[in-house]
């Protein structure tokens, strides 16, 4: 590039880029971190407790996607925007994705220390509505033809869903009369509030980390998205000048 | 938000209804014969857990189809006149209510069939009863939103039961449950927590609606 | 003997998340790609629809 030499181009690169560098450094601490240091010794869970960097980590970054994917549909809706739109819907893909991923990690968990890959539980059940939800929202958005009338009903199940999905997996299992999920009443807690201290150091960063990836994810299925948009544009503007 | 003009929406939808008797005929004749299926399945006496489970699954399954029902058998014109008569919100307020008492109906009728074949496991009526109100409100509140957005779209059957399942569920869940308990002989004091949680998803779905609706309608 | 183990599984798991991070900025540098060509094209577009 003319005019720039590359010391200021690569300042430039990270300047835009940094905060990825930043995800990835911290996923990799908490890979060394999660499994090198000292964890406390819990009955049944034992070492398996070191999954919570992970599997937490991806579930906390799936609902985050997801409630960023519900602001851009509320946007949506008030200024008609189709990035916007394009927004949510790459926010949704990313949500489903890490969903999966915390349904997995959750799985290994639960035959390491409960003896099966699923049991019936509220916190469970939920995880599965959840993804249960955003999976109907993939299915609404291929069966409306119209672009406006897609990006309009999709964003208002968004909303809707979102809101009935957040209710489900905060407040009813607390009601639960039995979950053998940790972090609701009784069970040993792994909440952020009683997390022994030795384990704060890799789980803050571990949230942040996941978090950063999510989000990168997120600008990735949009960008993609919005260049499609853009070469059926120039498609079609192609068609109507020599048409 | 004129009471007035909602009342006569809600006056019309059920002339409506009235006049293609077929439909409601359908959906009476819909729920016997589920139940007499149930009946001959289970060979007549179930115990509780199951007749309890199965009544709501009878109930979700007439609620998804009467209530998607309720936004497709007017033709578009028909809406755009209407929408020159009252306010989005207004119309799908009387939807709302209208949905509800139908529900209600369907209710109370499909819980009549159901114990005359299936028996009447139940110790605690009044538990039940407003257990069962709250539901037939609660499907109301959030599937007529779903049923608008579905009515909107291709495959509205199946769209309809991909939407609706996983954002009814957790409702269902809760029903179920306090009916469970209704088996079991628990007051309406005992399950009062696991109720006001129904009844705030009731409230938030119906407030939700009423903002989200105006958007669905925008063409 | 454990030791090992753990040293094996932290490597691995760094290896495939470094493939992954790698094959983002990948995908990156090809969406980037694709965008400049887009505006070009965009331009050409406009310049021609001015010209006509």
């Amino acid at each position: 590039m003319p005019g720039i030499n590359k010391n200021e181009h690569n300042m430039q690169t990270f300047r835009k880029h940094w905060w990825k560098f930043l995800g990835i450094l911290l996923i990799i601490w908490v890979i060394l971190g999660g499994f090198l240091f000292e964890v406390p010794d819990l009955p049944v869970i034992r070492q398996s407790i070191r999954n919570i960097y992970f599997h937490v980590g991806m579930w906390f970054g799936m609902i985050f996607i997801l409630f960023v994917g519900v602001v851009f549909s509320i946007r949506y809706l008030l200024t008609n925007d189709p990035e916007a739109d394009m927004k949510a819907f790459a926010a949704v893909r990313t949500g489903l994705l890490f969903g999966a991923l915390g349904l997995i990690t959750g799985m290994l968990w639960a035959k390491y220390t409960w003896g099966a890959f699923w049991v019936n539980d509220p916190k469970l059940n939920g995880a599965v509505v959840g993804m249960l939800t955003y999976l109907a929202y993939i299915v609404l958005r291929s069966s409306v033809e119209d672009q406006d009338k897609r990006a309009r009903l999709a964003a208002v199940y968004n909303v809707f869903a979102f809101v009935l999905f957040f209710v489900f997996i905060m407040v009813l299992p607390r009601t639960a009369s039995a979950s053998i999920h940790p972090g609701v009443d009784g069970n040993p807690a792994l909440a952020t509030g009683d997390l022994a201290p030795q384990m704060r150091i890799v789980f803050y960063p571990a949230m942040a980390g996941w978090f950063i990836m999510a989000w990168w994810l997120f600008t990735i299925l949009f960008r993609a998205e919005k260049l499609d948009a853009r070469i059926n544009e120039l498609k079609d503007n192609q068609h109507t000048e020599h048409g | 938000m004129q009471l007035r003009k909602i009342g006569a929406l809600i006056r019309k939808e059920a002339k409506l209804e009235w006049r293609q008797k077929y439909a409601l005929g359908g959906m009476l004749l819909y729920l016997i014969s589920t139940v007499f299926v149930a009946y001959l399945a289970f060979e007549g006496i179930i115990p509780g857990q199951t007749w309890n489970a199965l009544f709501w699954l009878i109930m979700l399954f007439a609620a998804m189809n009467s209530i998607l029902k309720s936004f497709m058998q007017e033709h578009e014109n028909r809406h755009l006149y209407y929408f020159s008569l009252v306010s989005a919100g207004e119309f799908m307020a009387a939807k709302m209510i209208y949905n509800a008492i139908l529900m209600l109906g369907l209710g109370i009728i499909g819980f009549l069939v159901f114990i005359s074949f299936m028996g009447n496991p139940l110790v605690a009526m009044p538990l039940f009863l407003l257990n069962m109100l709250l539901g037939m409100i609660g499907f109301a509140a959030i599937l007529s939103l779903i049923s608008a957005i579905a009515s909107r779209a291709k495959n509205n059957f199946t769209l309809m039961a991909v939407l609706g399942f996983p954002l009814i569920l957790p409702l269902l869940l809760l029903l179920i449950r306090v009916s469970s308990a209704g088996l079991h002989g628990a007051s309406v004091t005992d399950m009062a927590a696991d109720i006001l949680i129904i009844v705030l998803l009731i409230s938030i779905s119906i407030i939700l609606s009423m903002i989200l609706f105006p958007y669905i309608w925008r063409d | 003997m454990g030791e090992t183990k753990i040293l094996v599984v932290i490597l691995l798991l760094v290896i495939i998340f470094l493939g992954i991070a790698v094959f983002l900025f990948y995908l990156e540098h090809k969406i980037s790609a694709a965008e400049k060509k887009i505006d070009k094209l965009e331009a050409q577009q406009k310049k021609g629809n001015n010209q006509s």
